[in-house]
């Protein structure tokens, strides 16, 4: 690869990194679907309640939850991104108010893996203590009343 | 390419001062960073806070007391861009109360001349609290 093919790499997954945020931030299915692989894993880390490696229907049933305690979702602020070959890191911070009324301000540093030009991985790291005192027990609610409807009837 | 060789400098000098940061050498770690070094802990832990020269000493004062032995630090992959490195690393340790302290650890750093300017930590804040403010 010559120089300017990797700083157009970079160009590239940095623009299809804010494709990929604004539609999350408008909650917009096919733009989010359109820069991710197939096998796109999301990983929370370390011990909160979202903390954990999804895919797929994972993903889904974790967005649901997600839309359902922050029901105007979280308006993004991206502050820069720093890139080379297939990874990216963005730094950001995030505004929102639970169907509680208490305010939710993340700040955020994503961790992004390409592909082929798509996104194949997102590593959310975020304040894992505030997560759990903002949206931990309508998690547990929520995680019971999942665990209930799996029981056989 | 001279921009290359840059980066791989900047790596390299992260890659030194977290080792001396693992072991808690003071010592070594002053010869690593500017005099007017920061060092972010993101989120509302009870580490949480920005700290400057005046305030860098007590808390690596208040890690070793919790940390007596350190962080093992296993780097999992750093990148560059500028003078910014990314290190992802998972972190090691045993508290002096004996509870394990095991975190992943996303660092953003900033080089200055062969030294570090600032550090950016994003990790699990929770444990943080359960390990250094127990209940």
């Amino acid at each position: 690869m010559t120089g300017n093919d990797i700083e157009g790499s970079a160009r590239a997954h940095k623009a299809a990194a804010t494709r990929l945020f604004e539609a999350m931030g408008s909650l917009d299915g096919p733009g989010i679907a359109a820069e991710i692989t197939d096998d796109f894993v999301l990983k929370v880390p370390g011990s909160c309640v979202l903390s954990g490696e999804r895919t797929g229907p994972e993903i889904a049933e974790i967005y649901g939850f997600v839309s359902q305690v922050l029901p105007n979702g979280v308006r993004l602020e991206l502050h820069s991104m720093t890139a080379e070959e297939d990874r990216l890191i963005c730094h950001a911070s995030g505004t929102g108010e639970t169907v509680d009324g208490e305010s939710y301000n993340q700040d955020y540093l994503y961790l992004l893996n390409f592909r082929g030009g798509k996104i194949s991985r997102l590593v959310e790291y975020m304040d894992t203590k505030l997560v759990d005192d903002r949206l931990g027990k309508r998690y547990r609610v929520w995680a019971a009343s999942k665990d209930q409807d799996a029981l056989p009837a | 390419m001279k921009e290359e060789s840059s980066l791989d400098a900047n790596k390299q000098v992260v890659r030194t001062f977290l080792k001396h940061m693992s072991a808690m050498n003071g010592p070594e770690i002053a010869k690593w960073i500017t005099d007017d070094f920061t060092v972010a802990s993101k989120g509302s832990s009870v580490l949480g806070g920005v700290y400057g020269p005046a305030e860098f000493p007590a808390l690596v004062g208040r890690l070793t007391e919790t940390l007596p032995n350190g962080v093992e630090l296993r780097i999992i992959d750093m990148f560059a861009e500028r003078d910014a490195v990314l290190c992802e690393a998972q972190g090691t340790a045993t508290s002096a109360a004996g509870k394990p302290y095991n975190n992943e650890y996303l660092i953003l750093f900033r080089v200055r001349n062969g030294r570090v300017a600032s550090m950016v930590e994003y990790m699990d804040t929770k444990l943080i609290d359960e390990v250094f403010a127990p209940a």
